[in-house]
């Protein structure tokens, strides 16, 4: 019971909006440097932060050795009611999978072979996003009572974001009732999604037919 | 029973003088005979065909029959612990009562391993080998329950006690054909129709307990009756290995008819295996895992357990393995990383770049302060 309602209330339970307001003074604090090599420098002398105070770094932007843009934008995506360590762990273990379903077929190929399999679970995942990247997106436009389905174009950082979602999304769906679990679905589909097959790639490519059916809405951007 | 304890106290000291330091030498040994001297910072390979016979995929941790499956091959590190466990079971013989030894350390730094390693040494030295997987089985996952027909009250164990003799079984395969050769003391009545007669090979036991379930749990006592009073005789060296062996003196999840939880001394198997510890008999070397998860708890966020044998044990049995020789595992050291480091880069299983260079080796070693377990981890996704 303890338990219930300690769960109760550390989750937002009843308010579903953003902050508004910060704990840091936007006029007193700047962001950190969580970059080793960065930090060794001296700072420019104009640079802000010379005489304001700076941000603490935050908890997932620790300057280790395998940072990486795509897997920690992938763990964020994938968190489920604030629970990112169970995220992190769910993707960091899909990682894992995937290193060992590829060591596996590395250690059985021959030579030549060998050179064409690629051993690190980070290539294989950025790869496998990346081809996920969709080129449009559709959103609902209202004009005289009706809503069309109107294509817009999308930024870089955007089409990454709506990659892992299409991608987080069909995990989420398969990994329902506990029979199977989203880190070997997730590295199944990171897998998959590398060499262009899988069932995002077929999600995006399905994206992409319905925004040239809706072609003809183009005209209702505005 | 304090005169013998301190005979075993002379022991483990001239036995810990035997320790030596890290060798900086980093050579893989196959050869079963080299076994004869482990090495400290050594890499051993066990066999595939070996790890199979002593069932390694199921007694190691996960992460690490995981990486057996996925490398085809099983590579540890001797650390100190082993070879202290080493030297103690060199100076077994037939005169000395059991060596008790209880492996401790925190969560993570090889205790369960020391003991997979140190059951290989056993079977390189054509010892018995008694291993039990978790002392927890036997007391939270008991699956189907017996009332006792030998001692009334007691709790059997039907399945718990089939796996015990087929893992028994399997394991000692290298020295089956002795074991056909010792003969029972005297005659066994396991039920009204189901008998076992003075002189027989005591492997008839063990089929017995698998063909018939119902006769298990009482078949595990007469085998391990049969196999003190042998080792006794000389006959042949058994080594009893328990992982998380103080689960032996913990809570259980059996229930009696009155719905009330019963003690860990009303079950048939646990009751046994106690008797296995008892420093009554000799020519054995029992070892045991204090391991902290039979009283810690994951939901209880504010008790941090303590990892000591004495609170582990609790005060009952503390009392009854006492005197044992501690044996400590602890976090690695540089060297040692190092050797698992090289190990992993050799085997091309650090695939990414970042992994592999110097900064890499330096922040897998601290982020994992050391701790094999995490280091392993670290290593598994890089």
């Amino acid at each position: 019971m303890s338990t219930k309602l300690a769960r109760f209330a550390q989750k937002r339970w009843i308010s579903s909006t953003t902050s508004t307001s910060n704990m840091y003074d936007p006029r007193l604090f700047r962001e950190p440097i969580s970059d080793v090599q960065e930090l060794r420098k001296p700072l420019d002398a104009d640079d802000e932060r010379n005489f304001l105070f700076v941000k603490a770094m935050k908890s997932d932007a620790t300057p280790v050795f395998y940072r990486d843009h795509v897997i920690d934008k992938l763990i964020r995506v994938c968190t489920k009611d604030g629970e990112k360590e169970t995220s992190r762990k769910n993707v960091l273990s899909a990682l894992e999978i995937i290193k060992r379903r590829q060591y596996k077929a590395w250690a059985k190929a021959t030579d030549e072979e060998k050179q064409s399999i690629e051993l690190d679970p980070f290539v294989i995942a950025r790869k496998g996003i990346r081809n996920c990247h969709p080129l449009m997106k559709l959103q609902g436009v209202t004009r005289g009572g009706t809503t069309y389905q109107v294509p817009f174009p999308i930024e870089e950082p955007e089409a990454e974001f709506r990659a892992m979602k299409m991608m987080r999304d069909i995990c989420r769906l398969r990994s329902k009732h506990g029979e199977t679990h989203f880190k070997d679905i997730l590295a199944t589909e990171l897998l998959a999604a590398s060499q262009n097959e899988g069932s995002t790639i077929q999600a995006k490519q399905e994206l992409h037919k319905t925004c040239e059916a809706n072609r003809a809405y183009a005209h209702y951007r505005a | 029973m304090k005169s013998s304890g301190r005979v075993i106290w002379s022991v483990s000291q001239t036995v810990g003088c035997r320790r030596i330091g890290i060798v900086g030498s980093r050579h893989l040994s196959t050869e079963p005979n080299i076994q004869k001297n482990v090495e400290v910072g050594t890499l051993q390979e066990i066999q595939m065909s070996v790890a199979k016979q002593l069932n390694m995929k199921n007694h190691l941790p996960s992460p690490m029959s995981k990486q057996m499956e996925t490398l085809g091959e099983l590579v540890t590190l001797i650390r100190d612990p082993m070879v202290e466990i080493a030297s103690c079971m060199r100076v077994i013989d037939k005169k000395l009562p059991t060596l008790r030894l209880v492996l401790w350390g925190p969560f993570g730094t090889g205790k369960t391993v020391t003991l997979n390693q140190a059951v290989h040494h056993a079977y390189n030295n054509n010892w018995a080998i008694v291993h039990l997987r978790s002392a927890m089985e036997l007391t939270r996952r008991v699956k189907e329950i017996e009332m006792s027909s030998f001692v009334s009250g007691r709790i059997n164990d039907p399945s718990n006690a089939v796996s015990i003799l087929q893992n028994f079984k399997q394991q000692n395969q290298h020295i089956w054909k002795l074991l056909g050769d010792l003969l029972t003391e005297k005659d066994y009545e396991w039920s009204k129709s189901e008998r076992t007669m003075q002189g027989k090979p005591i492997t008839e036991i063990i089929e017995m307990g698998i063909t018939a379930p119902y006769l298990a749990s009482d078949c595990v006592g007469a085998l391990f009756r049969e196999l003190r009073r042998h080792a006794k005789d000389d006959k042949l060296k058994v080594l009893v290995a328990v992982d998380d062996a103080n689960s032996l003196w913990g809570k259980t999840l059996v229930k009696r008819a009155d719905r009330t939880y019963a003690s860990p001394s009303d079950l048939t198997l646990v009751v046994h295996f106690r008797r296995l510890f008892a420093n009554d008999w000799t020519n054995g070397c029992v070892l045991m895992v204090a391991d902290k998860k039979e009283v810690s708890d994951a939901r209880n966020e504010l008790r941090v357990s303590r990892y000591t044998p004495l609170e582990l044990f609790g005060e009952e049995g503390f009392e009854y393995v006492e005197p044992f020789v501690p044996i400590e595992t602890t976090n690695y050291s540089e060297s040692e990383t190092d050797k698992i480091y090289k190990y992993y880069v050799n085997k091309n299983w650090l695939a990414s770049k970042a992994a592999r260079s110097e900064e890499g080796r330096k922040q897998l070693m601290h982020l994992s302060a050391f701790n094999p377990y995490y280091y392993e981890r670290l290593c598994a996704f890089n």
